[in-house]
């Protein structure tokens, strides 16, 4: 007997581990694009783990149907019964708002956003919860059936969410979207000025944006007579990227600075 | 019967001589198989022009004198079947362990993912090639000119580096030197536009004068083109900057697109009225009916001595020596400048040309030896070999400092310059395809500007509308898979919080810009159906 309950533990171990390996490498197979491949190993399994890998895939593989989509929206709303606080759930929850809000032919917009507010207010703090007021933010500042006096109070209610927010990604996606929206629809130039600055301080990750961010502040100090700040993010853009090809007017713009006295 | 019995007789020997000599061949290349002492390093690519296997053959060579045991063969592919080539042998397992993945071919994101190695952790080493060199120490990335950003090196949909660069590349106008002094003399090549023009017009004349029907500048839908949107774009420098809402100094053909449907430029505004009027006078000069001539035909009259001017890129700069019989002289394409009488208000300046890399190089996942071919790579792409390369193959280098040789370096890059403008076929396939449909009406004798706007003008904001509803197609569908790959970037094994930043960064500006364009598609819609 106690053979056999070995045996059953050992062959009940082996195949978890299995069942891990098996689903980490159809991660790491969704994460490379192939998520093709990913979700012939998602099918294959069960459990919540490989249900939510299911109802991704099925989101992309193509063709892209109306089917996938409703197939992976059951899975999707099963997972988010599972309690608030546990990460699938989250997951869930803010992936059946990304169905509403980008994968379907036809947008639901009040519907995507109504499930960002209900995961953003569960767990604010979640690595899903900070993805969802950013991408809620655009929904509220681009809502092209909304007044202009109401997009730009969506504006002003949003500026001290950036400032306040906890995870850095989300603090510094947010500034840029802020940022953006004050130069798009003319809230001022001050204001953008500082949010930029403030996305920048959470850090830029990619060169492109980065040495965006540079002439962008800097542009927006010599036009807002910073002439000092303007010369620092000139200089850095200048240091950091020796090829980029707005040096000669960004070379042009730092000389016709006032000098500092 | 007697002289079919003689023809039968010679079809059979050929035969058998052909056998034998497939057979020689296939046992040849099986012994040389046999022999496990030799490591061989194949690479593809389908550059025939002139010069290039020729450098790649020496540096082969090179590498070989280095590594004892170690043979390299290149495979050189016509450019048309090189896609299907590279699928058919990443899916049969027999591909080369170098591919050439420049221009996307051979390379979709998926492709790639799928197929082939990334290099970012090379890309963050330094070549150890380089030693000795001003590059000694510097991470591989650095070494590149324009630090592996381009889209043959760097993917950002999957957030890694799959290629190395081995050229640059720049446009510029060819002329036939021993044509030229022949006919206006020894006078110098246009330095402005003014002179380019004047120079164009003399020639007609002489022609009208002598019966001679030598063209001023080879045209066709591919290379005439290429000068008319420079001529267009230098005019539209102040216009371009105008539109820069975001002030990162450079609108993209999208904001280009959205800004027209908020009504801040039209093709009444002067600079756009401006760009049509250069178009027409360069289009003057190319023969008629260019537009429905391919590039061949324009470099047939090129070569032919038919043509005296040609406007093409650098690739073209070894097969040209090769192939004409005259001497050939290279000048910058002659745009307006700020003391231009007519176009001068409108101009910035001379553009930067920055770096556009290409020739790039990536490992498919089945190479055999895949150290080995690594270290290929890392001394295809280093100071002194990339020099080499340069020097043979007539082609501009892409590693930093190499300094290219006197015949190219009429085409080495202008680093510093101003940003391009635009021209209104940047928006969009729908867009250009309406102004190419007119463009008969811009560039006839008979034609004019106010034809061409008066044939396109009401056409024009539903194929800008349409272009943009393409975009946000494009971008929804990354989006979408971006959504997808994020969430699989979280739960693997052992996550890379920088790169799941990177992601989340991608991500949302791209959806930004998403919301900005989808907010004015229906916005405008809404203004233009309520008049």
């Amino acid at each position: 007997m106690p053979h056999l309950v070995r045996l059953i533990l050992c062959l009940s171990l082996a195949s978890s581990a299995y069942a891990t390996d098996t689903l980490g490498q159809a991660w790491q197979e969704a994460a490379a694009g192939l998520v093709g491949d990913a979700h012939k190993y998602f099918i294959t399994q069960s459990g919540p783990e490989a249900e939510l890998g299911q109802a991704l895939s099925f989101l992309v593989i193509q063709p892209k149907t109306n089917a996938n989509l409703d197939r992976a929206t059951e899975l999707l709303t099963e997972l988010s019964k599972r309690p608030v606080t546990d990460e699938i759930s989250q997951a869930a929850r803010y992936y059946l708002a990304r169905i509403a809000h980008m994968h379907r032919q036809r947008v639901d917009l009040p519907g995507a956003k109504a499930i960002y507010d209900a995961l953003i207010a569960d767990a604010p703090d979640s690595f899903y919860g900070s993805l969802a007021q950013v991408k809620v933010a655009m929904i509220d500042l681009y809502d092209p059936k909304a007044s202009n006096q109401e997009l730009r109070a969506r504006f002003d209610r949003l500026i001290p969410v950036a400032k306040a927010i906890a995870d850095k990604s989300a603090r510094r996606d947010l500034s840029i979207i802020l940022a953006d929206t004050a130069l798009y629809f003319e809230y001022g130039d001050d204001q953008a000025l500082a949010l930029l600055l403030q996305a920048n301080q959470a850090g830029i990750t990619q060169s492109a944006a980065q040495a965006d961010i540079l002439v962008r502040i800097g542009e927006l100090a010599r036009l807002t007579g910073k002439p000092a700040l303007a010369r620092e993010y000139y200089q850095r853009l200048l240091d950091t990227f020796p090829r980029d090809r707005r040096r000669l007017m960004v070379m042009e713009n730092l000389a016709s600075l006032p000098t500092a006295k | 019967m007697k002289a079919s019995s003689i023809f039968n007789g010679i079809g059979l020997t050929i035969l058998a001589l052909s056998f034998v000599w497939a057979a020689q061949r296939s046992l040849r290349l099986s012994s040389e198989k046999q022999d496990d002492s030799l490591v061989t390093i194949r690479f593809a690519h389908w550059q025939l022009e002139g010069g290039i296997r020729d450098a790649f053959d020496e540096i082969a060579r090179d590498y070989e004198k280095l590594h004892p045991g170690v043979h390299i063969e290149q495979v050189a592919v016509p450019e048309r079947i090189y896609n299907q080539w590279v699928t058919t042998q990443l899916v049969g397992g027999t591909v080369t362990d170098l591919v050439e993945i420049s221009n996307g071919k051979g390379a979709t994101d998926e492709v790639l993912a799928r197929h082939f190695i990334p290099l970012s952790k090379l890309a963050e080493e330094p070549n150890p090639y380089n030693a000795g060199t001003s590059l000694e120490g510097v991470a591989l990335r650095d070494t590149f000119i324009d630090g592996l950003t381009g889209e043959g090196s760097y993917r950002s949909n999957l957030l890694e580096y799959y290629g190395i660069p081995l050229s640059a590349f720049t446009v510029r106008m060819y002329y036939n030197r021993t044509l030229w002094r022949s006919v206006v003399g020894d006078v110098p090549p246009p330095t402005d536009y003014d002179e380019f023009i004047k120079l164009c017009a003399r020639i007609r004349a002489i022609n009208e004068k002598t019966g001679r029907t030598i063209l001023p500048i080879a045209g066709s839908k591919s290379n005439s083109p290429v000068l008319m949107e420079n001529l267009f774009g230098s005019v539209t420098q102040r216009l371009n900057q105008s539109l820069d809402t975001l002030h990162n100094l450079n609108p993209v053909p999208l904001d280009i697109g959205i800004e027209f449907l908020r009504k801040n430029w039209d093709l009444d505004t002067p600079a756009i009225r401006l760009g049509y009027e250069i178009s027409r006078e360069a289009g003057l000069n190319f023969q008629p009916g260019y537009i429905q001539l391919g590039r061949d035909d324009a470099v047939f009259y090129f070569v032919q001595s038919k043509a005296l001017m040609i406007t093409t890129g650098s690739w073209d700069s070894s097969s040209f020596r090769q192939l004409a019989n005259f001497e050939i002289g290279v000048f910058d394409l002659p745009l307006p400048d700020r003391d231009n009488p007519k176009y001068g208000p409108y101009v910035l300046g001379a553009a930067a040309e920055g770096a556009a890399t290409g020739l790039n190089f990536g490992v498919p996942l089945y190479s055999k030896n895949l150290d080995q071919t690594l270290d290929f790579l890392r001394y295809l792409g280093s100071y002194p070999v990339n020099s080499k390369f340069s020097r043979i193959s007539g082609w501009l280098p892409s590693v930093v400092g190499v300094v290219p040789d006197e015949k190219i370096a009429p085409f080495a890059p202008r680093e510093l310059g101003y940003i391009p403008g635009f021209s209104p076929t940047a928006i969009g396939p729908d867009t250009s395809r309406i102004i190419s449909n007119a463009n008969n009406l811009l560039v006839s004798p008979n034609g004019s500007v106010q034809e061409l706007l008066d044939e396109i003008r009401d056409e024009l904001p539903g194929t800008v509308r349409s272009d943009l509803v393409r975009t946000q197609t494009g971008s929804v569908k990354s989006i979408s898979r971006q959504d997808v790959t994020l969430a699989a970037m979280q739960r693997m094994t052992t996550p890379s919080p920088q790169k799941i930043d990177q992601m989340l960064e991608s991500q949302n500006q791209r959806e930004l810009v998403h919301a900005w364009t989808a907010f004015q598609l229906e916005r405008t819609a809404a203004r233009s159906s309520s008049r």
